[in-house]
């Protein structure tokens, strides 16, 4: 048989003639829906396209401009900081996959203690923040936070602490090493690490079940205590599983519109505003459509080295393992 | 292919062939037609709506209306980004300063082909050369506005002059949950008192001129000193200080006439008082809101048919039964002037107000306006962005970058 690299690749295509034709459709719906909108986004950033151009498309070709706009944040829209909108997207995203790893694994162990009461209801009732729609979630959270009327405060106050905190209207930092983190900050992580926390309990509970037994009878025999039964056992076993949903975690927080979005706004004073809140408002309200599409296509190359980085973190564990 | 297949796609195909022709009856008086109203209106002002369509349905039944309601501050890009793109709603519902945007990027036809002069001439004069541009009308005025203060009779018992009187007098109201006053610190509703304090927005050639002088100065410190009393509530928050006066939490409030219907189903009519805001204290200048008619707009990508039963649909509206229901229920402040507003305390107050009040402009430049003014009064509030003479220069600034943007510079 013909090796298939000494072939060309138009007989390759002959000999799967039949194959191509069965993919056809689907390529041809692929294009129209997909490459197409991509080609067109990186022809519009190179462009003045606004909302008068939906109309009539004919924009003038600006070169680099959108995007040297952005890098010097000369964009017409308030609160524009590209810079501290990256930072921030990146902090958001590691202080909440540490909060739902740590919460989810510490969860997912306690629960599957041996001769514990009630597990399937415990259980059942730490599932229920991931399976109310999220934007519900963060709309009541986004009540609760309310300076005068909101739940949060009013227990606070009950126990009594502190209880005017402006979750939500307050742009300056209440922790003051960390002055970039506005109170509304902490009220999205809130509500995203109660949204986030199950996700990880479920991935962890499946990979704790799949430990057999006998390596912790074994681990007892030799006289290991729980915390050494924890990193030398339990750890080891459950990383293969949790990586790949690490990985997802991070991709889904740092584009985590809804949380930011419903809760926060951005706001207040762009003060919580991640990358894909702030290219939202360049369409809408700003309605810089040409700027837009330039925003999408660098949020686009940092998520692909984002990607690229967790690939070989991944591979890199697996040949440990 | 068998006999048998090839009667049977013969027989589909003359079916087919038949069915094409199944349209070709002579057509009748009025063709059966769907119209689509997008709209912001809720509680009372929908009731309206909604009755308005049924009664209309039973005058034109192969009319049919749809109406979409909107959160209002999705509804002008919805509608830009929607017409702009070749379709949009056939009627949307808007205030006055949307104008001028929507006619410089072709969004709104015109409506003078469908209007006379007769038909006019039972309008405000003042609403229909609002909604004018280079003479020619826009939109047709549904209803005048403007913002006033709003108070519930059972907690307010005196009315403060003065921005001083009304500090003082709110904080002595504060007492648990209930609040003296609740003060929206939206652009829109403060507006009044940059106006007072004597803020211009635009120079002649409409460049922004927002930092000439004292007066916005002025009017930031005085929002800067309001936020910083904790007896108070100042937030631009709409939900927040319309669910609290409705529930009775809020004595005074600032608002406009379309939230009032709701208010007196919520506190009861004997309840509810509408009186002009009180004098800014720094300059005694009264309150001077923004003037602006709320309007009926008809698409322009509309075809003429839909266009011709759109605009019938907007005649019925603002016809004197209907405006008569939308201001007696939703305490619209009727364009009509043959609807009967005799002895409404609510209306008076409004009517009061506006004769301090400016005419919103309409000019496209205006809509570059608001962000930059809503960063400023949300900076003076949290204390950022250095002293109020500074965040206006800087307001200025952000203002007129984004005119001289939509300009195409």
């Amino acid at each position: 048989m013909v090796e298939y690299g000494d072939i060309g690749l138009w007989e390759k295509v002959r000999r799967n003639k039949i194959a191509y034709r069965y993919i056809l459709p689907a390529a041809l719906l692929m294009v129209i829906v997909t490459a197409f909108p991509i080609f067109y986004e990186i022809w519009m950033s190179f462009t003045n396209f606004t909302i008068v151009n939906l109309k009539n498309p004919h924009p003038s070709i600006v070169g680099f401009s959108n995007y040297i706009k952005i890098f010097k944040n000369q964009v017409a829209l308030e609160n524009f900081n590209f810079l501290r909108t990256l930072l921030f997207n990146i902090f958001w995203t590691f202080a909440n996959v540490v909060l739902h790893v740590t919460i989810g694994i510490s969860l997912a162990v306690a629960l599957n203690s041996p001769g514990l009461a009630l597990k399937k209801f415990y259980r059942a009732l730490l599932i229920i923040p991931w399976a109310v729609p999220s934007y519900i979630s963060a709309l009541i959270w986004r009540n609760m936070f309310d300076t005068q009327f909101g739940a949060v405060n009013q227990l606070l106050g009950k126990i009594g602490l502190p209880n005017m905190i402006p979750w939500l209207t307050n742009p300056n930092a209440p922790i003051s090493f960390l002055s970039f983190l506005s109170y509304a900050f902490y009220a999205c992580l809130i509500t995203n690490v109660w949204l986030g926390f199950s996700f990880m309990m479920v991935v962890a509970t499946g990979a704790l079940q799949s430990i057999p037994p006998e390596l912790y009878e074994a681990a007892k025999i030799d006289g290991v205590n729980e915390r050494g039964q924890f990193f030398m056992i339990t750890w080891p076993l459950i990383r293969i599983v949790m990586m790949p949903a690490i990985m997802l975690g991070i991709v889904w927080t740092f584009n985590q519109f809804n949380v930011i979005y419903l809760v926060s706004a951005g706001g207040p004073l762009g003060t919580t505003e991640i990358l894909v809140t702030q290219s939202y408002k360049l369409v809408n309200p700003a309605g810089v459509f040409g700027i837009a599409s330039a925003f999408g296509l660098i949020v686009f190359f940092i998520l692909l080295g984002i990607t690229l980085l967790t690939n070989r973190v991944t591979k890199a564990t697996e040949s440990v393992i | 292919m068998s006999k048998r297949v090839k009667v049977m796609s013969l027989f589909l195909a003359i079916l087919l062939t038949v069915s094409v022709f199944a349209g070709c009856k002579k057509q009748p008086v009025e063709q059966a037609i769907t119209i689509t109203i997008w709209h912001a209106w809720s509680g009372s002002e929908l009731d309206v709506l909604n009755e308005a369509i049924a009664k209309y349905n039973v005058l034109h039944p192969k009319v049919t209306i749809n109406q979409l309601q909107v959160p209002f501050d999705q509804l002008q890009n919805k509608f830009q980004t929607e017409a702009a793109g070749g379709g949009g709603p056939d009627i949307l519902v808007g205030p006055a300063d949307w104008i001028g945007p929507f006619t410089t990027a072709n969004l709104i036809s015109p409506i003078d082909d469908y209007v006379d002069s007769s038909f006019l001439s039972h309008y405000v004069t003042g609403a229909v050369d609002q909604v004018k541009i280079s003479g020619k009308m826009m939109a047709m005025p549904e209803s005048t506005e403007c913002v006033a203060m709003i108070y519930n009779k059972s907690i307010v018992t005196q009315l403060p002059a003065t921005t001083d009187d009304l500090k003082t007098f709110a904080d002595s109201l504060q007492s648990g949950t209930t609040y003296g006053l609740v003060y929206n610190s939206g652009f829109y509703f403060t507006a009044g008192y940059f106006f007072a304090a004597g803020m211009k927005l635009f120079d002649s050639s409409n460049n922004s001129i927002v930092a000439q002088g004292e007066g916005s100065a002025t009017a930031l410190t005085f929002i800067k000193n309001m936020a910083a009393d904790k007896k108070l509530i100042v937030a631009n928050d709409y939900g927040k200080a319309d669910s609290m006066f409705k529930e009775g939490k809020a004595g005074i409030i600032i608002n406009g006439p379309w939230a009032v219907g709701d208010y007196v189903t919520a506190l009861g009519a004997q309840n509810v008082g509408v009186a002009p805001m009180p004098a800014l204290s720094a300059t005694g200048q009264p309150f001077a809101p923004f003037v602006n008619t709320k309007d009926l707009f008809l698409n322009a990508n509309s075809d003429a048919d839909h266009k011709t039963a759109a605009m019938n649909f907007i005649k019925f509206l603002v016809s004197k039964d209907i405006e008569q229901l939308l201001f007696e229920k939703a305490k619209h402040i009727p364009s009509n002037i043959d609807v009967d507003t005799s002895a409404d305390p609510v209306i008076d107050g409004f009517k009061q107000q506006m004769k301090t009040g400016v005419s919103m402009p309409i000019i496209t430049e205006m809509g570059q306006v608001w962000n930059p003014m809503q960063t400023a009064i949300d900076s003076v509030i949290a204390g950022k962005g250095g002293t109020p003479t500074e965040l206006m220069q800087a307001t200025q600034t952000s203002i007129q970058k984004g005119i001289d943007q939509a300009r195409g510079g």
